[in-house]
């Protein structure tokens, strides 16, 4: 069985819509943090549009993980490596974030002394860089990978949906915890979306079979989920609880829509989106602190009339100044860069 | 060992049962930035004390004032009757606020754009010579401000907030929702005020009372408001101070807060 996905759907050891979906998805996570969108006239309905972006990373995570380690996963090593590549370029990334917040006196608010505060916010990723959340709460799942790789492994496609359905039910009837600070809650909320990932990638030749109906369906999903946006968000994930997420469902849809459209229109390469694809992890990293810095130097109130202008200059520049540094920390640090900015 | 089991075992129960926080404090101390609502006015209270009541009047040069100084009382104002209703209520044995009083002055104006006058400097010199600690800062401004541009408004305030956290005023802020006197409504500073705490948590900006809900016939002179409107606005920051304690409750727990503490 795991040879013939090896085979159908991995050609060569490639497979480029999902490359090509890991480009677009990265593209999504800088929009999210940028401040263009509250420019518009129409700002929630753009905010909505564009943000989530995690789910994206969450579905690709959980696809790529079961493939790449069903046949070979041993928890120690695996971990290890994801130490190397994930927490170590998050440790460097968080340090200065840290040390702004304690030099801002921000642990006092919470009541929390100096060494207390950095221990919480390595711990919950809360940080002026306001992405890295997602470390912790990914690194909850590469503790929780063996129970993701059972479920996947079983040649009961009735448990395999019953449990991937279960679970993206939960997600879809809850939210993100409050501020991202929780990695447990985090963890508990996007496990659907994880166990999604997991499942197509163990059914994967099935799904195919089916891709322009899926893509179809994302499609319908995203644009009728874009007449409910949501006028506020529960503050507490507790009080998500059995609330349908537009959010999520919004985001699950342009997922299928960009995956299965790609797998029916774009399966092969493609410089740009391969490109980001490469270089995801280090925008990741970076962007939010390019952002911080270049807005230092040009006024917030440039272009106060023209929001197009405006988003040009800022997701251009933010873009453009992101790709200048991960390349010039790739020429310096050779395949060590990995360890730094994780790509 | 025993460690990580204590540190699983307090995270299992919290995250179940929570925290409480519904203890007294023993003396509450308070910054107060509000505009043009309430007459000064300082009586000898057995349960208040004041001894660091400072005024800024906008339409004067700048006075810091402290408590013996003040006299005179013609109302009931809104702080007053705040630290009677938290004395009543078991928030706290002793209530302290620090006026910083701005009539009808814009942000701007206060946090430098004005007049030498309306400068801040000197409040906030005497809060860091002092180092005084508030456990919050209630902010009540707005009608001076009626018809400044959202994204202007909030730059003020961010500006405002940062001049007070280098004095070392490092509190949460309750902002209230004040953009209206008479007829004029301040829309964009209502924005401001309304969307300023939805993130509550990265800044520690909280909602405070909505004070636009007071009925005209409470208001004496456009924007002042009379003896009944203090009353209702200290009531409903009674309110918004209760909700900042039980939201802050939730926010450390949520926050996993009390495995680090």
């Amino acid at each position: 069985m795991s040879q013939q996905i090896n085979i159908q759907v991995r050609p060569n050891g490639h497979n480029y819509a999902i490359e090509n979906f890991r480009g677009a998805a990265i593209v999504f996570v800088v929009l999210t943090h940028l401040q263009f969108a509250s420019r518009f006239e129409n700002s929630q309905l753009v905010e909505f549009a564009i943000s989530n972006g995690t789910t994206f990373f969450v579905f690709i995570a959980g696809l790529l993980f079961f493939w790449t380690e069903r046949n070979r996963f041993s928890h120690g090593p695996f971990l290890a490596k994801k130490l190397r590549t994930v927490v170590v370029p998050f440790l460097i990334f968080s340090t200065p974030g840290i040390l702004y917040a304690l030099y801002l006196q921000q642990n006092k608010l919470l009541g929390l002394t100096d060494l207390h505060y950095s221990i919480w916010a390595y711990f919950t990723g809360f940080n002026v860089l306001r992405q890295l959340w997602f470390v912790p709460m990914i690194f909850c799942f590469y503790l929780l990978a063996p129970l993701f790789l059972r479920a996947g492994r079983t040649s009961n496609t009735f448990a395999l949906i019953s449990i991937t359905a279960t679970l993206l039910t939960f997600s879809l009837y809850s939210d993100r915890s409050m501020a991202n600070v929780n990695p447990i809650y985090q963890t508990i909320h996007f496990a659907g979306v994880f166990m999604l990932g997991v499942a197509f990638a163990a059914r994967y030749t099935i799904v195919l079979r089916y891709k322009r109906e899926i893509a179809v369906c994302g499609i319908i999903a995203f644009f009728a989920s874009l007449m409910f946006v949501p006028t506020e968000r529960p503050q507490f994930f507790v009080d998500s609880l059995f609330l349908l997420n537009m959010s999520l469902l919004n985001k699950l849809g342009l997922a299928f829509a960009l995956l299965f459209g790609f797998e029916c229109f774009l399966n092969k390469k493609n410089v740009l989106l391969g490109y980001l694809a490469e270089i995801s992890f280090g925008l990741f990293f970076a962007h939010t602190a390019v952002r911080w810095v270049i807005f230092k130097f040009i006024d917030s109130e440039i272009f106060a009339d023209s929001p197009v202008l405006y988003s040009l200059l800022e997701i251009g520049s933010v873009f453009i100044v992101s790709i200048i540094l991960i390349e010039l920390l790739r020429l310096t640090l050779k395949s060590r860069s990995k360890y730094v900015i994780g790509c | 060992m025993s460690l990580a089991v204590n540190f699983a075992k307090a995270l299992c129960f919290s995250l179940l049962f929570g925290n409480s926080n519904a203890e007294t404090l023993s003396r509450l101390n308070f910054l107060v930035i509000s505009g043009s609502t309430s007459s000064v006015c300082i009586e000898q209270q057995q349960r208040l004390s004041k001894s660091t009541f400072l005024v800024i009047e906008s339409d004067q040069a700048a006075v810091v004032r402290r408590y013996p100084d003040l006299s005179g009382c013609n109302g009931q104002p809104i702080w007053r009757n705040l630290g009677n209703m938290l004395v009543e209520r078991r928030h706290a044995h002793t209530v302290e606020f620090t006026s910083i009083e701005i009539g009808n002055a814009k942000l701007s104006e206060l946090i430098g754009n004005g007049p030498p006058e309306m400068s801040l400097s000197t409040v906030l010199e005497s809060i860091r010579k002092n180092n005084i600690r508030f456990d919050a800062v209630l902010f009540q401004q707005g009608p001076g401000d009626i018809g400044q541009t959202s994204r202007a408004y909030k730059d003020d305030f961010n500006r405002l907030v940062r001049l007070f956290s280098n004095a070392n005023v490092i509190a949460p802020w309750l902002i209230a929702r004040h953009s209206r006197c008479g007829d004029l409504i301040g829309r964009e500073v209502d924005d401001v005020q309304r969307l300023l705490p939805v993130d509550f948590f990265t800044r520690f900006y909280f909602a405070g009372p909505n004070i636009n809900l007071i009925e005209d016939r409470a208001v004496s002179n456009g924007c002042d408001l009379d003896q009944i409107g203090e009353y209702r606005a200290a009531a409903l920051w009674l309110q918004a101070y209760e909700a900042y304690r039980q939201l802050l409750g939730r926010a450390r727990r949520e926050a996993l807060l009390f495995l680090f503490s």
